[in-house]
């Protein structure tokens, strides 16, 4: 193997596709980046079995060939070459050695043979859904916080992916709260398909994708064990595989409440604040927050208000009231403040509308005005 | 079948029981062994005003018991009435009974005493120029005569439980009657250290306490000197008339019985389970399961708050307000011990060796630990488990374990974990013939622990936090230290129920903080199927767990819906824990303590961070700041250390810079 590309393309293709190098010592071939040449590009690629990422850069190709370099390495090495330079890469195959140049720089870096590197599928023509880049990264990041963090049921550390003729819906659940955004698609996906997503691999996905317009292509391999995510971005093509989650992802639909008892809509920025100030003596009680929510009076000429409280018996207590528009029953609730501060920092509405059921029952949390988002927090309580 | 018939037997006859017998079944009641005997008469002379007091004993107390004293004496006329029941100087009307000073109040023991034995009374008042002496056989008076003697009482008591033949078969033998009074003698001396007290068993000086008023000094002489030295002064705390103070022993000196805690209250020596706790629960999960401090704790409390007349050994009192004296030796325990508690130094068997190094591996110890590495595992490095799911691999897969240095700022270049450690290890062991412990010379207690500008430099093996202060580096188990977290925040929790939360305005207003536990309920019930075994345990305890959060409902067999769990438990999404912490709680992993204490444990184990989970810079930092605010920072609930340091100066020693 023997060509040459610009530095900045290459740093940058190799700052990608290091965010799937696994740190693990016992693979060593994991730790390394695969360099191909395929056609008159260069292919990156790296994996930690989990997911696998894959990007290409413009080459002039002399000659093909294939080999794994350990990444953080070359990473490190191309970073600190004078950009505006193009980088030789000569791969000596038999001794699994890497001969780099550019400018008045040249270095030899060890490799290991390509086919120890594990294959990684590619879309071919399978049948793709396109999305918007921006709206993916969206929905993602609405959601996948809210996917369990352990693996005790490893359904719930991922994704749920629902696609039909009409719409996709991305849901998550930790056990203790859930997520759900749905959007509409102008053409939708011949067949049902419902996946599971690993949380972690989404959330790459997500940093990879950037809040343009470009089209991302989705696509499923045929035994239904990978999904593949497909972005054509200005600056190359990159490929990201995750494997997926195997199971029965449980119906969240019956989980969310279709009435409620107490309506509440509060400017959004001043619940950051007010959750934010309470969170500082939550965090040493239990890290709990409450909310008491109080109807306005005469008629509605007065504001409602909620207030948001925190008490820690070492630390002392807080208490901050914003307005409110309260409709229905006057009622407090009490919610992990940490719970409460992620879900109101991936809604982007002016407004946010919680509806409630008591003290005891599931509250929904949602964008005014953003009927695709749900999200379902349930309170915490004291036991006597 | 026909009605029994009437019994055959003649209905008993009741008569009076002859004079001498009754003497007898009452001082049976205060003259159990030996041992009652010295406490009676040695109580009597410290509340004669003895300055010294000479105790000697021969054949376990069964030959003789001498006790002399130099206290105020008992004049020539009065020192027989001094020898009949219910006769006594100290006590005379009802409502005495409630003011109790002195230690002796129902005029019994001499009496008791004389009955049961060959007794002999010398006594001089230091206005008489001679004394009298007075001899009794089982409670008959032979002999009065006038004596020569300096000034105070000497009592001697031969042949005891002559007359007596089944408390004599009752006895022990004379070397474990020996070791009683040995004991009893070292508490008295404990709870008078203004006494000169000397003990001599079969002709061997057993005990000398000097009398000059310094516990510290008494602890020296009842105990040994070293053991003393280390020993922690307790804050003097006073509340509501209960005042307290004393000294105990630091986490690392501790005995397999309960003898070495001492409570005098109000001078007198006492028993009292409620005391007893307080002090286990002071020390909870400092020491191994079922080793005990040494203590020694003075309580004054009003007099009206103490009632003495329980139990007719007197050791036994009950007090008006026991929760008040609960807390108030629990807080100075605590206290003493989270003041001084010292951070082991690194010592060549703390890494690599036993955990728990430094500290005696009491009996417990090693379950304990079994127990709680049991759960844990090998450290896996996240995403290991999915080795079974790969995209393909081509190679044989990986193995397990094998984590590196983890952390923004790799310490070590290359392979991290193995190099620190290494270097950490020989380092330790060269030291380890050098004065290794700050503070090991000089008897202080060691170094104390960091406390405030702690900053975390990394993470090794995904188990253990690299930290430096200003004195410093330290290694946090990390696990170890999230446990102990979580632990005092529930105890915190558990024990502000009661006070602290109620009534005040943050019972209105604010979230609920001081109460017992915060449930944190789950969108969807959970099945949970367990085994017989658990099922059962379950329905006899389901209550305790209740109270910290955990909300099951039996579904029928073996299965119970949870509804929620205890919050910490849901901040590490861990609502499954269920089964394995009834596993633990039912081989007793998480200590001796009472159950809800175990719980406790059992939930701040399942909580916290476990070896193998990569922490985040901030994640660190947030775990250290919270440790620096634990009352026992330095050791896990399981007593386990939390932390090793490793000082500049051994740094610069074993570098040669100095
Ligand atoms: N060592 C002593 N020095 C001076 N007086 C003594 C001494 N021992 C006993 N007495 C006197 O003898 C009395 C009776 O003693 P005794 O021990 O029988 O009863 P007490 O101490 O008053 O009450 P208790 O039965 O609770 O011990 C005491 O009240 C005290 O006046
Ligand atoms: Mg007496
Ligand atoms: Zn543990």
């Amino acid at each position: 193997m023997r060509m040459s590309c610009a530095q900045e393309q290459l740093s940058r293709g190799l700052a990608i596709v290091s965010r799937a190098v696994g740190g693990r010592t016992t693979l060593p071939v994991l730790n390394n980046v695969l360099l191909a040449s395929d056609g008159e590009r260069l292919k990156l690629s790296a994996t930690n079995l989990e997911i696998g990422i894959t990007t290409w850069v413009a080459a002039r190709v002399e000659a093909e060939g294939q080999l794994t370099i350990p990444a953080r390495l070359m990473a490190d090495f191309v970073n600190s070459l004078p950009s505006g330079q193009s980088v030789l890469l000569d791969a000596n195959t038999r001794t699994h050695t890497l001969h780099l140049q550019c400018a008045r720089y040249n270095a030899n870096i060890k490799g290991i043979d390509a086919e120890e590197f594990p294959p990684i599928p590619s879309a071919d023509d399978r049948p793709t859904i396109k999305l918007r880049a921006g709206l993916l990264k969206e929905m993602i990041g609405q959601v996948a916080f809210s996917a369990a963090r352990d693996e005790s049921r490893p359904v719930l550390a991922g994704v749920n992916l629902r696609l039909d003729e009409t719409k996709l819906v991305l849901s998550a659940a930790d056990g203790f709260r859930l997520a759900k955004r749905e959007a509409a698609l102008e053409q939708g996906w011949p067949e049902k398909l419902d996946i599971i997503i690993p949380a972690r691999a989404l959330t790459e996905v997500a940093r990879v994708l950037e809040d343009g317009d470009e089209d991302v292509e989705v696509t499923v391999t045929p035994n239904r064990s990978q999904v593949l995510f497909r972005l054509r971005a200005p600056t190359g093509e990159i490929n990201l595989v995750s494997r997926l989650l195997e199971g029965q992802f449980p119906d969240l639909e019956r989980v969310i409440p279709k009435t409620h008892t107490t309506r509440v809509g509060l400017k959004r920025a001043e619940f950051i604040t007010a959750t934010r100030i309470a969170a500082l003596f939550a965090r040493d009680a239990a890290n709990v927050v409450r909310l008491d929510i109080t109807p306005g009076g005469e008629g509605g000429l007065t504001p409602g208000s909620v207030a948001l409280s925190a008490n820690a018996l070492e630390v002392g207590d807080n208490r901050g009231e914003i307005d409110a528009a309260v409709e229905g029953d006057e009622t407090y609730i009490s919610f992990s403040s940490e719970y409460l501060s992620d879900v109101l920092g991936v809604l982007n509405t002016e407004e946010i509308v919680v509806e409630m059921t008591g003290p005891l029952s599931p509250a929904v949390v949602r964008g005014m005005g953003l009927s695709e988002y749900t999200h379902v927090i349930m309170p915490m309580h004291t036991v006597r | 079948m026909a009605p029994t018939a009437p019994s055959a037997t003649p209905a008993p006859i009741i008569r009076r029981l002859p004079p001498d017998l009754v003497a007898k079944i009452a001082a049976g009641e205060v003259v159990e062994r030996p041992a009652s005997v010295v406490k009676e008469l040695v109580e009597n002379a410290i509340d004669a005003g003895a300055s010294a007091v000479r105790v000697e004993v021969q054949r376990g107390g069964l030959s003789l018991i001498r006790i002399s004293d130099n206290g105020c004496g008992i004049a020539s006329d009065q020192i027989e009435l001094a020898l009949l029941r219910h006769a006594t100087s100290k006590l005379q009307a009802f409502d005495d009974l409630f003011r109790v000073r002195t230690l002796g109040f129902r005029g019994e023991a001499l009496a008791s005493i004389a009955a049961v034995s060959h007794l002999e009374l010398v006594s001089r008042p230091a206005t008489q120029a001679s004394g009298r002496a007075v001899r009794v056989e089982g409670g008959e008076v032979v002999s009065v005569a006038p004596a020569g003697c300096p000034v105070g009482t000497a009592v001697a008591v031969r042949h005891l439980f002559f007359n007596v033949p089944a408390r004599q078969a009752f006895q022990r033998s004379p070397a474990g009657e020996s070791r009683q009074i040995v004991q009893l003698c070292q508490q008295l001396a404990l709870t008078a250290p203004h006494v000169r007290l000397l003990l001599e068993v079969d002709g061997r000086l057993a005990l000398q306490a000097p009398g000059n008023g310094d516990l510290r000094d008494a602890l020296a002489a009842a105990y040994d000197a070293p053991v003393a030295g280390h020993m922690l002064a307790l804050p003097e705390l006073e509340e509501d008339g209960v005042r307290v103070w004393g000294y105990c022993s630091g986490p690392e000196e501790h005995r397999n019985t309960r003898l070495y805690c001492t409570f005098s209250v109000n001078g007198r020596l006492v028993r009292s389970q409620m005391l007893s706790y307080a002090v286990e629960e002071a020390y909870h999960a400092l020491l191994p399961g079922g080793r005990h401090p040494l203590a020694a704790v003075h309580l004054t409390v009003p007099t009206d708050d103490l009632d003495v007349n329980v139990h007719p050994t007197k050791i036994e009192v009950r007090f008006r307000r026991d929760r008040l004296v609960f807390s108030v030796v629990r807080r100075a325990m605590r206290q003493a011990l989270s003041n001084f508690a010292p951070v082991p130094a690194l010592q060549p068997f703390a890494i690599g060796g036993p955990p728990g190094g430094g500290q005696d591996p009491g009996p417990g110890n090693g379950g304990a630990q079994r127990g709680s590495e049991g759960h844990f595992g090998n450290p896996t490095p996240a995403g290991e488990g999915e080795a079974a799911l790969p995209l393909s691999s081509p190679a044989s897969g990986p193995a397990a374990g094998g984590a590196g240095m983890e952390g923004a700022w790799p310490l070590v270049p290359g392979d991290g974990a193995g190099a620190l450690a290494a270097g950490l290890l020989s380092l330790a062991s060269a030291a380890a013939g050098g004065d290794l412990a700050a503070g090991a010379s000089g008897g202080a207690p060691g170094q104390r622990p960091p406390s405030g500008g702690l900053r975390a430099l990394g993470q090794v093996g995904l188990t253990y936090i690299v930290a430096e202060d200003a004195s410093g580096l330290y290694l946090i188990d990390q696990h170890s230290a999230h446990e102990r977290v979580v632990y005092e925040q529930l105890l915190r929790a558990g024990d502000g129920s009661g006070t602290a939360g109620e009534g005040g305005e943050g019972r209105e207003s604010g979230p609920p903080a001081g109460t017992q536990g915060v449930a944190q309920l789950l969108l969807t019930p959970e099945a949970v199927t367990l085994n017989g075994t658990q099922a059962a345990w379950l329905l006899e305890h389901a209550d305790t767990l209740a109270g910290f959060g955990f909300q099951l409902e039996a579904f029928g067999g073996h299965t119970w819906l949870l509804r929620a769990v205890p919050r910490t438990l849901a901040a590490k999404g861990r609502a499954q824990a269920i089964g394995e912490l009834i596993d633990g709680l039912i081989e007793h992993e998480y200590g001796a303590g009472p159950l809800d204490d175990q719980a406790r444990w059992a939930i701040a184990c399942h909580s916290a961070v476990r070896a193998g989970d990569r922490l985040a810079p901030p994640e660190m930092a947030a775990l250290i700041s919270q440790l620096e605010r634990c009352d026992m920072r330095r050791t896990c609930p399981h007593g386990r250390p939390t932390m090793i340091h490793l000082s500049h100066a051994q740094l610069e020693r074993e570098f040669g810079r100095r």
